[in-house]
C-alpha cells in the first residue's frame, strides 16, 4: 500500500482488526449461503420449540398425587390399605391379619425339661400332650398346614379317634403328628384321655410327656375396624421442619415451620406424621441415619446450604407433590435440556456440519489462494475464520438458550411474573455450549487440516466418543475416564452455574432423593466435581472455563502448525 | 445412443488436427462417427458391473470403486467386533460352563439375538451407524461432487438401475457385516453345543425374527444414507447428516421419556422403531409404552420418504460436474 | 522497506529447486526479475505454475531460496502488500457478486470498508468490469472471471504482479481485452509475471520472456534475440501450391536455401539456415512462379519448434 494516508490510528492492530473484520464477514456470509447451515440451524431451533411444547404441556396439566411410599396399596386384599395395616401391626401379606382381627395371646408353655408337666383350663393349645377332655372346639381350625387337630366328632359330639390304648408309648409318640388318638378312659374317672399333637382349643388336663413341650394361650375376640381410604395414605407424611429441637415434646406443633427451617437448617428434622415409623421394628421405630433418634430426619449443611439429608426409613417418606415437584422439575427441565439438548446435540452437532470445512473447503476448492495471496498469515486466518464461525453459531446458541429460558422462566412455577434465578442458568447454558462449539469447532477443524479426504471419519470417531462420554458424565460426573472429553468438562460448567445461580440445588436434590421425590434431578445433576477440593461452584466453573478455552487454544495451535507446513497445491 | 457410443475418437482427432494446422483460408474436417457395432450386454449384467464395481471394492480396490484404506479397516473392526460373540460361546463351550455366566452373557436367547443386532451399546451406538456413515457417505455424492454420475448416465443405463444397484450395493455390505455377523453367531452356538434338531426347531423361529429385524435395520439405514448422500455433494454431509439423525432424534426422545414420561417421540428415532419392531418380532417384552404398530408405520413411513427423496433426487441429477 | 539503500530486485530465485517425491517440479533455477512485464513460457507441466506457487509462498523450495523484494514468502507475508497474483484456479466465491468479491479481498489490505469499495470500483472499471460489477460472480464468463481475478490482484496497486495463464480459456475477445490491460500495467511501470504455453499469446504482451522446460530455464531474454540465435538452425517452410515442384526449382537456385522436400500433394517444405533471408526473397520468387499460393507456413515458428532446438541445444 501506499503509505501517504498513513495516519495516527493506522497501526498494526486497527489493520489487523479490519483484516479480522474482513474474513469472519466472508465466514458469516459464505456460511450462510450453505443451504446445510439452515437445515442444521433450522432443526435445532424445531429442536428446541419441540421441546418447549412438550414443556408446556406437562405445565398444563396439574401434578398427580403420588404414593412415593406405596402405602396406599391394599396388597392382600383384606380391604385395609397397607399404612393402616402398618399401623395397626398387622402384616400387609397375609389377608386372615387385619386390624382388628382376632390374635393370639401366648400365656404359658411347659417346656421339654420342666419338673410340673400338667396344666389345667380351657386353652388354645399348642404341641404334644395327654389330654383328657372334658370339652373340644371342633371349629377350631385353619389351613392344612398349620397342624390343627381334626377331632372327627359324631353325632353325639364324641370324637372318633384311632384307639391307641394298647399301644407302646414310643410307637404313640412316633405316630402322630397334627392328629390325635383315643387312649380310653384310663384312669377311670369318666374322661377319656387323647394323646393329642398339634393345634387345638378345648378343656382338660393336659399332661405333657418328658422331652416335649407344650405352649398355650388365647384368641381375643374379632372387633371390626374401619377400614381407611387408601388416599389417606397419599402425600400423608409431608416433609417437616422445627425451628427449636423440641420434636416429639409438647408443643412440636407450633415450632413447625417450612422447609429448610432458616433458623436451625442443619440438625434433627422430621416427623412421622403416618406413624408407619415409629410402628415399625415392634413399635421401637427405625433410626437408620444412627443419629440417635428414632424417626427423624437429620438434616446437614454447610455455611448456609443444605448439602445432605438423611431420612430414616418411612418418615416424611411421601411428601405433596404439588409443593415440590413444580420447583423440582422445573429445575430438572433446565438442566436436562442445558446439558442433552444444547452441550451434546448442539453442541456436537453445529461443528460437525459448520467447522470442519472452515479451513479446509477453501483449500479443497482453491479459492484459498485467493485470499493467502493478501498479506494474512496463515495462523491468522485460521483464527478469523474460527471467529467467523464462532459468531454465527454462537449467536445463534445464545439466542437459542435465552428465548427458552425466558418461555420456561415465564411459565415456570413461582409467584414472580419471570423467575430471574432461572436466567444466569440460561446465560451459562449458552455460554458452555458456545465454548463447547469453540472448542469441537478448532478440533474439527484442526481435524480437517490434518486430513483433508479422511478427517472427517476421525471426526466422527470424536463425535462418537464425545457423544458416550458425555452421556456418561452426566450420569455420573466422578467418571474419571469421561474427563477427558469436551462435553465432561461442559456439563461440569452447567453443573456449577446451576449450583452459583441456584444455590439451594444441591438441597433440592438431596430432597428429591432423601424424600424419593422422583423428579430426576438428582440424576441428571449432581454437585461439581472439578472444585479442587474446596466445594467452591465458582472454582469449578473457573476449572471448566480454562479447561474448554485451553483446549480450543490448543487444538488452534495444532491447526496452525499443520496448516503453516502446508504446501497448498 | 450410437453417437454417444462412437464419437469419442474421431472427436479426438478432430480437435488434434485443428490445434496444430494453421489453416489460413480455413478448412472443413470430415466427422467420421464410428458407430460401435458390438452386442449390448443383457440389462441385468450392465447392473451387475455396477454392482460389483461397488462391493468388490470393499476387498480391492484395484479396478474398483476406491475405498480408503482406513474405512476398509474400520469395516474389518466392525465386523470383527460384531463377531465377539462367537469366541465367548467357544470359550463356554470349553471350559463347560453349563448355563453359567457365558450362557446367560453370550448364548443363544431371545434378548441375545435381538441384542446381536438391535442392542443400542455398543452396537447401535458405536457400530451401525458408524459402519453406515461410512459406507454410504460418498455413494452418490462423490459421484456428483466428481461428476463420475455423467460417466454412468452417458452408458445404457437407466438412473433407476443405477440408484438400485448403489442401494443394493450397500445394503449388502452392511447386511455383510450386521446379517452375516448374527448368522455366524447363532449357527457357531449350534455347533459348538452340538445342539440337535429339537433344540433347532426351538429357535429357528425366533432366530428368523432376528433375521428379519436385521435385514429391516439394513434397510432403514440403507435408505435414511442414501437419500442422505444424494441430496448432498460432499461425502461429509452425508455421513455427519446420517449419525446425527440416527443419535440426535434418539437423544432428544430419550430427553422427552425423562423428563416427560411418554414414550412416544420414539417413533420418531430409527434406531427405536427398529428395536420396537425386533423386540415384537422376536417376542420380547416391550421397553416402550406406545404399540409396535406405531413403530411399524414410522418405519415405513420413513424408509418410503427416504426411496422417495433418493429416487427423485438421482433422476434429476445433473449430469454435469456439480 | 524500499526506501533502503539497495533495493532487493521484485523477484530473486537463487537456485531453486521443488521436487514432489520422485517428480522434479523445478530444477536448480536461478532468476531475478525486476521491472516490466516478463513473459514465463513453457509447455503444460514445465514448472510454470510451480515457479509462482514458490513466489508466492504457498509451497516451500526443496533447495534454493526465494525472495520477494528481499523477503522469503513462505515464512514471511509482509511482501504481498506489494504483490498481486492471479492464481491458476478458476473458482471464486460465486455468490458474490464482483464488487463484493474484490472490495472483501481488499479489506484483507487493511483498508477500510469505504477506500476498499472505492478502490475495487476504480479496479474493476479499469479492467472493464464496470457495468456488471453488481453481478453474482457465478453468472460470470470465463474471461469476465478472469479479469475479475486481476482486479483483486491490482486492487491494492502492487508493485509485481503475477499472473498465472490469465488468458487460459478465454474467447478471443477477451484475450484481447485482457492483454490490453496487461500492457496498460506494463506501461505504468509495474512488474509484472505472465506465464503461458502459447508463445504468440506473450509475444503481443512482451518481448521480454523466460522459457522454462521440465522444471528448467531454457532461456531468458529478449523474444527476438532468442530467435535470432535460433536463427543459426536450420529451419523450415512450407508452402501449399498447385506445383510444387516447378515452385522448388526456383528456390533451390537461392543462396539461404539449401534442400527442398515434398511432404504430400501439392506441398513444399524448403529447409533454410536463415529464416530472415528466406523471408526476405519469398515474397519476389511466389510473384515470379506465378502460382497460386493457398499458404504459407512456418511450422518451427511456434513453442514447440522452439523449445525442441532450445532442447537439442541444451543436452
Amino acid at each position: 500500500m501506499d503509505r501517504k494516508g498513513k495516519s495516527l490510528f493506522e497501526t498494526v492492530w486497527t489493520r489487523m482488526d479490519r483484516k479480522a473484520g474482513a474474513v469472519i464477514e466472508l465466514t458469516i456470509r459464505q456460511l450462510m449461503h450453505r443451504i446445510s447451515t439452515w437445515v442444521v440451524l433450522g432443526v435445532g431451533a424445531l429442536l428446541m420449540a419441540l421441546l418447549l411444547i412438550f414443556y408446556i404441556d406437562s405445565v398444563r396439566e396439574s401434578f398427580e398425587p403420588i404414593d412415593n411410599d406405596g402405602d396406599s396399596e391394599d396388597n392382600d386384599g383384606d380391604g385395609y390399605p397397607m399404612g393402616q395395616e402398618r399401623k395397626y401391626g398387622t402384616p400387609d401379606w397375609d389377608s386372615d391379619l387385619f386390624p382388628g382381627a382376632s390374635v393370639f395371646i401366648p400365656e404359658s408353655d411347659i417346656d421339654w425339661n420342666d419338673a410340673d408337666r400338667s396344666e389345667f383350663g380351657n386353652k388354645s393349645w399348642e404341641g404334644s400332650a395327654f389330654f383328657e377332655v372334658s370339652w373340644v372346639d371342633d371349629q377350631y381350625a385353619g389351613e392344612w398346614w398349620d397342624s390343627h387337630v381334626d377331632w372327627k366328632l359324631n353325632q353325639e359330639g364324641i370324637p372318633e379317634l384311632t384307639d391307641c390304648s394298647d399301644w407302646e408309648l414310643e410307637e404313640i409318640l412316633e405316630a402322630i403328628w397334627a392328629d390325635a388318638c383315643d387312649l380310653g378312659d384310663d384312669d377311670g374317672d369318666g374322661m377319656t384321655t387323647y394323646y393329642v399333637e398339634g393345634k387345638w382349643r378345648g378343656e382338660g388336663i393336659a399332661t405333657v410327656p418328658d422331652n416335649y413341650y407344650l405352649s398355650w394361650g388365647f384368641w381375643t375376640e374379632e372387633v371390626y375396624v374401619e377400614p381407611e381410604p387408601p388416599e389417606m395414605y397419599i402425600n400423608e407424611d409431608g416433609i417437616d421442619c422445627f425451628d427449636a429441637f423440641i420434636l416429639r415434646g409438647p408443643g412440636w406443633e407450633d415450632s413447625r415451620v417450612g422447609c429448610p427451617s432458616e433458623a436451625r437448617i442443619s440438625g434433627s428434622h422430621g416427623f412421622d406424621d403416618d406413624g408407619d415409623c415409629l410402628a415399625a421394628n415392634e413399635g421401637n421405630g427405625n433410626d437408620d441415619n444412627g443419629n440417635g433418634v428414632r424417626c427423624d430426619v437429620q438434616w446437614i449443611a454447610s455455611n448456609g446450604v443444605v448439602t445432605r439429608i438423611e431420612a430414616d426409613d418411612l418418615v416424611d417418606e411421601d411428601p405433596d407433590e404439588q409443593e415440590y415437584i413444580g420447583e423440582l422439575g422445573h429445575r430438572t427441565f433446565v438442566i436436562a435440556v442445558g446439558k442433552m439438548a444444547f452441550v451434546i446435540l448442539l453442541g456436537l452437532f453445529i461443528p460437525l456440519f459448520l467447522s470442519l470445512g472452515l479451513v479446509r473447503d477453501e483449500t479443497e476448492n482453491g479459492t484459498l489462494h485467493l485470499l493467502l495471496s493478501k498479506p494474512i498469515h496463515r495462523a491468522e486466518f485460521i483464527i478469523y475464520r474460527l471467529t467467523g464461525y464462532l459468531a454465527i453459531s454462537g449467536s445463534y446458541v445464545i439466542a437459542l438458550s435465552l428465548i427458552v429460558g425466558l418461555i420456561s422462566s415465564i411459565l415456570g412455577p413461582g409467584d414472580q411474573l419471570i423467575r430471574i434465578s432461572d436466567i444466569p442458568v440460561w446465560i451459562g447454558i449458552g455460554a458452555a455450549t458456545t465454548l463447547v462449539l469453540a472448542a469441537y469447532g478448532s478440533m474439527f477443524n484442526a481435524m480437517g487440516l490434518i486430513s483433508p479426504k479422511y478427517g472427517v471419519y476421525l471426526c466422527i470417531v470424536f463425535g462418537i466418543w464425545e457423544f458416550m462420554m458425555g452421556s456418561f458424565s452426566i450420569l455420573n460426573p466422578n467418571w474419571t475416564v469421561a474427563s477427558v472429553s469436551i462435553s465432561h468438562w461442559a456439563l461440569q460448567m452447567i453443573d456449577a452455574v446451576v449450583l452459583l445461580a441456584w444455590p439451594d440445588t444441591i438441597q433440592w436434590a438431596e430432597m428429591d432423593r432423601a424424600f424419593e421425590i422422583d423428579s430426576g434431578l438428582s440424576v441428571f445433576w449432581q454437585p461439581p466435581v472439578h472444585t479442587l477440593g474446596t466445594a467452591s461452584a465458582g472454582i469449578a466453573l473457573l476449572n471448566s472455563l480454562v479447561v474448554l478455552l485451553l483446549v480450543s487454544v490448543a487444538w488452534i495451535f495444532i491447526a496452525k502448525s499443520v496448516f503453516s507446513r502446508r504446501e497448498i497445491m | 445412443m450410437d453417437a454417444a457410443f462412437g464419437s469419442g475418437d474421431g472427436d479426438e482427432e478432430a480437435t488434434a488436427v485443428v490445434a496444430k494446422s494453421k489453416a489460413s483460408l480455413g478448412q472443413i474436417f470430415e466427422q467420421t462417427y464410428r458407430p460401435w457395432d458390438g452386442e449390448l450386454g443383457p440389462r441385468w449384467m450392465r447392473n451387475y458391473a455396477i454392482f460389483r464395481h461397488h462391493v468388490y471394492g470393499v476387498f480391492t480396490s484395484k479396478g474398483h470403486r476406491q475405498y480408503h484404506p482406513m474405512v476398509r479397516l474400520l469395516i474389518l473392526i466392525i465386523f470383527l467386533a460384531s463377531l465377539t460373540p462367537i469366541p465367548m460361546l467357544f470359550l463356554s463351550s470349553f471350559i463347560g460352563d453349563e448355563g453359567g455366566f457365558f450362557e446367560k452373557m453370550w448364548g443363544i436367547n431371545r434378548y441375545n439375538l435381538w441384542g446381536q443386532v438391535l442392542g443400542y451399546f455398543p452396537r447401535n451406538l458405536c457400530m451401525w451407524p458408524l459402519l453406515t456413515a461410512v459406507v454410504v457417505g460418498g455413494m452418490i455424492s462423490d459421484d456428483r461432487q466428481h461428476g463420475t454420475s455423467a460417466i454412468y448416465f452417458s452408458r445404457p443405463i437407466s438412473r433407476l438401475d443405477y440408484t438400485f444397484m448403489k442401494y443394493l450395493s450397500v445394503a449388502i455390505i452392511l447386511g455383510f457385516v450386521i446379517i452375516f455377523s448374527y448368522f455366524a453367531y447363532y449357527t457357531s452356538a449350534i455347533v459348538f453345543k452340538a445342539e440337535g434338531w429339537a433344540y433347532l426347531a426351538d429357535t429357528l423361529p425366533i432366530f428368523l425374527g432376528g433375521m428379519l429385524a436385521g435385514s429391516i435395520l439394513v434397510i432403514t439405514y440403507t435408505s435414511i444414507g442414501l437419500a442422505l448422500s444424494s441430496i448432498s455433494q460432499s461425502r461429509f454431509f452425508a455421513a455427519i447428516g446420517f449419525l446425527s439423525i440416527i443419535y440426535g432424534t434418539k437423544l432428544v426422545s430419550l430427553l422427552v421419556e425423562l423428563q416427560f414420561g411418554t414414550t412416544f417421540m420414539y417413533a420418531m428415532s430409527p434406531y427405536d422403531c427398529l428395536a420396537h419392531t425386533g423386540q415384537f418380532l422376536l417376542g420380547i417384552p416391550s421397553n416402550y409404552e406406545h404399540p409396535v404398530s406405531i413403530s411399524v408405520v414410522s418405519l415405513m413411513a420413513m424408509n418410503s420418504v427416504s426411496i422417495w427423496l433418493l429416487v427423485s433426487r438421482v433422476t434429476s441429477l445433473e449430469v454435469t460436474r456439480e | 522497506m524500499t526506501m533502503e539503500q539497495q533495493d532487493p530486485p521484485a523477484v530473486l530465485i537463487d537456485q531453486v529447486s521443488k521436487w514432489y517425491g520422485q517428480v522434479i517440479g523445478i530444477n536448480d533455477l536461478s532468476l531475478a526479475i525486476d521491472g516490466g512485464v516478463t513473459g514465463v513460457l513453457g509447455p503444460n507441466g514445465a514448472g510454470k505454475s510451480t515457479l509462482f506457487k514458490l513466489m508466492m509462498g504457498r509451497i516451500r523450495p526443496s533447495q534454493g531460496s526465494v525472495r520477494l523484494f528481499g523477503v522469503d514468502p513462505w515464512k514471511n507475508t509482509s511482501p504481498y502488500r506489494r504483490v498481486g497474483y492471479v492464481s491458476e484456479s478458476e473458482k471464486l466465491y460465486e455468490w458474490m457478486t464482483a464488487l463484493d468479491f474484490v472490495t472483501t479481498l481488499a479489506r484483507l489490505h487493511g483498508m477500510t470498508r469505504e477506500e476498499a469499495t472505492e478502490r475495487s470500483a476504480h479496479v474493476l472499471e479499469f479492467v472493464g468490469l464496470a457495468d456488471v460489477m453488481h453481478k453474482e460472480l457465478g453468472k460470470f464468463s470465463k474471461g469476465m472471471r478472469q479479469r475479475v481475478k486481476i482486479a483483486h490482484a491490482l486492487v491494492h496497486n502492487p508493485d509485481l504482479l503475477i499472473l498465472d495463464e490469465p488468458l487460459h480459456g478465454c474467447d478471443p475477445l477477451a484475450r484481447t481485452s485482457i492483454m490490453s490491460v496487461i500492457r496498460e500495467l506494463g506501461e505504468q511501470g509495474k512488474t509484472i509475471l505472465i506465464s503461458s504455453h502459447i508463445l504468440e499469446e506473450i509475444e503481443r504482451i512482451t518481448e521480454q520472456i523466460v522459457i522454462l522446460h521440465n522444471g528448467r530455464l531454457l532461456a531468458i531474454g529478449n523474444l527476438h534475440a532468442i530467435r535470432g540465435l535460433l536463427d543459426k538452425h536450420p529451419h523450415r517452410i512450407l508452402i501449399n501450391c498447385e506445383d510444387p515442384r516447378s515452385l522448388a526449382n526456383l528456390f533451390i537456385t537461392e543462396e539461404p536455401v539449401f534442400g527442398v522436400r515434398f511432404p504430400g500433394e501439392g506441398q513444399l517444405e524448403i529447409q533454410t539456415n536463415d529464416l530472415s533471408a528466406a523471408h526476405a526473397i519469398l515474397p519476389s520468387i511466389v510473384v515470379s512462379s506465378n502460382q497460386k499460393i493457398t499458404s504459407i507456413e512456418n511450422p518451427d515458428d511456434n513453442l514447440d519448434s522452439l523449445l525442441g532446438y532450445l532442447i537439442k541445444e541444451g543436452s
